[in-house]
């Protein structure tokens, strides 16, 4: 009912591709992520759903509602909170608020109840102009503005992008608790690691490929190499020498420890023990372990 | 109605909270009336002039010499009687005349319809002829034409009116709106129930109401720091400034529609709007003096058509039904603007 | 080891409120130091201070050896900056912004040509060259940012959240050009928000109200707090926070 549909979806700005044949189906209640780097054609795909931007080719639908026959509809049954956080930086907080609460004819304390989680953080400060409130206080406040009328869907484009982690976090709680109240969530993040809050994901690239479509936890098993944690003292000339091993399929850097598929397995972790040792580095551990999402996505770039 | 009163809310706090340009706004009336009213002159260069000669009195040729070796003045021609003086000076050719009575008055008339530009001649050819005067004794008297009190302001007032309602309704509504544009808030106003109108009506309201204050702030400076009566309905001035606001909101919300950045509505606001209000429409130069090209181009020019019915209702005292053709001029381009930009404004990106 | 950074309860004020509180730290010569805190934590104000940007309110800072009151010039000359806002001209080609800087930090045309050469091999560009910054991936044009912003070899670099929004590749290669830089003796202070690249950090500070709650290694940092990875630290020392906003 209030799914979102998108069938072969495709759209270019003069000779740059912006979204490529998408496809997807987001079921009633869902919590969807569209996980993709900048350049990947989230926000394309955002303003096609949201009735802004007319596809070049292809269909889609939001609530059974066509996005380009029943804009108006669409419009009333969607909140829709933009990339950069559009507020007005001279209104007040409440201000704010109370102005997108009536442009979508309702009032605060009509729905004070859906927002009022996320609202009683930035009540405080609801005198203070949102041009001087920081980042995670805007994004709280943007989508309090996006929920004020109760949509039954909500797009979210990149609401966290340049927020720090523990407000990250904080944020993706909130959208757990909306979902529970039955509302269907689209929500892209170029943060891989947020891809496990989602019910289901779209791994997205640049020029707007669709990588792959399915739960976080299919897509982690999808990866079907095993993968290696390597750590040693010094860790960037580790890094060099990994990938200067005849053996190495692939490395990369992941936080503390460097991410590693090789081109046979089993025997070759003994080899190459013997080769970092050879090289001099000391302490070396390698481990086995689960793929994440972002070394799925990197292997499938 | 409530969506539409908390928009045009908001739109009160963006401009009461933008401290600086509110006081420009309000202040920028104030600053061109003095401006127009004290500070600007006009030059006078090789003013063409004509001599009505009934002494035929030798001593006249002298006058006309003195003038000539003037770089102010240069002799038309000579005239047989004041008919023709009246022609002369209706078809822009003269800008000044002697006339020499039988019994030796000297009389020196000028076109008072631009009073700066009058006063200053008659000033010049008094002091050039002065040595003249005293010696050969004649009596001297001059005459304004059209405008006797010889009040500059008569000019000005309607042009500045004619002014500050483009800025301020065209230009800030113009800018208020790709403002929206810029700062991504646009798109969320799109994606909700929202009527593109009424987003649009409740960016030209405040405006409107600014503009509606600095044209009472011009009436009141004229009336009483330059002395300028308001002859005709004042109702009608405010009437008529009323309609022609509407003509420029509309103007500026067509420019919304072409432009994305405040800087370019801002530029094109200037270019468009700004230099032919203050060159196309007889505000500063006479429209009749200029080529041909110019006086079509004039026609279209809104401030133009305002200022012309201003005059007549402020300053000659006329009553609606004489201004009634610059009435369905304006009317009919704020129809047309109008339709133009809901046409072209876009409810998608 | 020298240090190229040094402060001394440096702080900042903005009527009653403490931006920056006594932050006291150094940071060493050719080191990757991770500046770390939440949105609000005040690191942005402190790295304008650093950068020149904006006077102190009390304390003592150096940088690259010169007085943060004083020598504001000086400082500018031997630092460079790039941030995630604000990198490159989108409306000028990939030679022109490199054109630009270099002769804004008063390279030679023979140097500038040079260097053009040099970063358009090295970053995969040549193709790119009459490319409008505009057009190129946001990962590309930080990658260029990058370079340009270590043009002239500066002592230390400034990187306001380079990596924001970029694909997880082209990140990984971002933080390998900060290790370039920093085998050739460029200091480099980041921002980030990804707690993996904390990792790469030689040592890193966590900021929270305006105060350094911590500073360390991250390895020494995980045993302190008792955590698997940065992420974990980062949450144990940001969640204490009690300044909501700034």
């Amino acid at each position: 009912m209030n799914g979102v549909h998108i069938q072969n979806i495709s759209k270019k700005y003069g000779s740059v591709t912006a979204l490529q044949t998408i496809s997807l189906n987001i079921g009633d209640g869902e919590l969807f992520g569209l996980i993709g780097p900048d350049g990947a054609g989230k926000t394309t795909l955002f303003r096609i759903l949201t009735t802004l931007l007319l596809p070049d080719s292809g269909s889609a639908s939001v609530c059974g509602l066509d996005i380009i026959k029943d804009l108006k509809e669409i419009r009333m049954r969607v909140g829709y909170m933009p990339g950069r956080f559009s507020l007005y930086q001279d209104l007040t907080v409440e201000e704010n608020l109370s102005f997108f609460a009536s442009v979508f004819n309702t009032t605060i304390a009509d729905n004070y109840e859906l927002v009022r989680d996320i609202y009683v953080q930035i009540e405080p400060f609801k005198h203070r102009r949102a041009g001087k409130l920081s980042g995670g206080m805007k994004q709280k406040l943007a989508l309090c503005c996006a929920l004020i009328h109760r949509p039954d869907v909500l797009f979210l484009d990149e609401p966290t992008t340049g927020v720090d982690p523990v407000s990250r976090v904080e944020f993706w709680d909130m959208l757990d608790k909306l979902k529970r109240q039955g509302i269907t969530i689209l929500v892209s993040t170029p943060y891989m690691d947020e891809a496990s809050r989602c019910d289901r994901i779209a791994l997205l690239m640049r020029s707007g490929v669709c990588l792959s479509v399915d739960t976080p936890e299919g897509i982690r098993r999808s990866f079907n190499k095993p993968l290696y944690a390597v750590r040693a003292k010094n860790m960037y000339p580790l890094l060099e020498e990994l990938r200067n091993y005849e053996g190495t399929l692939s490395c990369y850097a992941f936080g503390d420890s460097h991410h590693l598929t090789l081109k046979s397995y089993k025997k070759d972790i003994i080899h190459l023990q013997s080769y970092l040792k050879e090289k001099g580095f000391t302490n070396v551990t390698i481990e086995s372990i689960e793929a994440g999402i972002e070394d799925c996505f990197i292997n499938e770039m | 109605m409530r969506q539409f009163g908390s928009f045009i809310r908001k739109e009160f706090y963006h401009i009461l909270r933008d401290k600086r340009t509110m006081t420009i706004l309000l202040l920028m009336p104030i600053i061109l009336i003095i401006l127009f009213g004290y500070a600007i002159t006009t030059e006078i260069k090789q003013s063409p002039f004509v001599v009505l000669d009934n002494s035929f009195d030798t001593r006249t040729n002298q006058l006309i010499e003195q003038l000539q070796a003037s770089e102010y003045f240069t002799l038309y021609s000579k005239v047989s009687n004041v008919e023709e003086i009246e022609n002369l000076f209706r078809q822009g050719k003269i800008r000044m005349a002697l006339v020499v009575s039988p019994t030796n008055d000297l009389q020196i008339l000028a076109d008072a319809t631009d009073p700066n530009e009058a006063a200053a001649l008659i000033q010049y050819a008094q002091a050039i002829l002065s040595s003249q005067l005293s010696t050969f004794n004649f009596q001297l008297s001059t005459h304004l034409l059209y405008n006797p009190q010889m009040k500059s302001a008569y000019n000005f007032v309607p042009g500045v009116m004619g002014l500050i309602l483009i800025l301020i309704c065209a230009m800030m509504t113009s800018v208020g709106i790709v403002k929206e544009k810029e700062m991504g808030t646009m798109e969320v106003l799109l994606v909700s129930p929202m009527k593109p109108v009424y987003i649009v009506l409740a960016k030209a309201t405040p405006y409107l109401l600014i503009s509606l204050i600095n044209i009472i702030t011009i009436l009141l400076l004229s009336r009483f720091l330059l002395e300028v009566p308001i002859v005709g309905s004042i109702w009608l001035v405010l009437g008529l400034s009323v309609l022609y606001a509407l003509v420029a909101l509309s103007l500026g919300l067509l420019i919304s529609t072409i432009t994305d950045t405040q800087q370019a509505a801002m530029l094109i606001s200037w270019v468009v709007l700004m230099l032919p209000v203050m060159l196309l429409s007889g505000m500063i130069f006479p429209i009749e003096n200029m080529p041909w090209i110019l006086q079509i181009i004039s026609d279209i020019v809104p401030a133009k058509w305002y200022i012309i019915a201003v005059k007549d209702v402020m300053i000659k005292g006329l009553g609606a039904e004489t201004i009634l053709k610059e009435i369905g001029i304006l009317a009919l381009m704020f129809v047309t603007l109008t339709a133009l930009s809901v046409k072209r404004f876009k409810i998608r990106l | 080891m020298k240090n190229v950074i040094e402060t001394d309860r440096l702080t900042k004020r903005f009527g009653i409120f403490t931006a920056v509180d006594q932050i006291s730290f150094e940071v060493e010569e050719g080191e990757i130091f991770g500046f770390l805190g939440a949105n609000g934590a005040g690191k942005t104000t402190a790295m304008r201070m650093l950068c020149g940007l904006s006077v102190p309110t009390s304390g003592k800072a150096r940088v690259a050896g010169f007085d943060v009151y004083k020598q504001q010039e000086e400082i500018k000359k031997h630092i460079g900056y790039m941030s995630q806002k604000f990198s490159l001209y989108n409306d000028l080609k990939v030679w022109e912004n490199i054109r630009l800087f270099g002769g804004i930090y008063g390279l030679s045309k023979k140097q500038i040509a040079a260097k053009t050469e040099e970063f358009l091999y090295a970053l995969g560009l040549e193709s790119e060259r009459d490319t409008m910054v505009n057009s190129l991936p946001l990962g590309w044009k930080q990658k260029l940012a990058f370079s340009v912003a270590v043009i002239h070899e500066p002592r230390i670099v400034f990187l306001d959240e380079p990596t924001g929004g970029v694909d997880p590749v082209t990140r990984r290669q971002f933080w390998e050009l900060i290790y370039q830089a920093s085998a050739r003796g460029i200091t480099t202070f980041v921002t980030t928000h990804y707690m993996d690249e904390a990792e790469y950090c030689n040592r890193v500070s966590i900021m929270v109200d305006g105060r350094i709650e911590a500073f360390n290694t991250p390895s020494a940092l995980k045993i302190t707090f008792k955590a698997n990875n940065m992420n974990e630290v980062f949450h144990a020392l940001a969640r204490k926070a009690q300044r909501i906003d700034n």
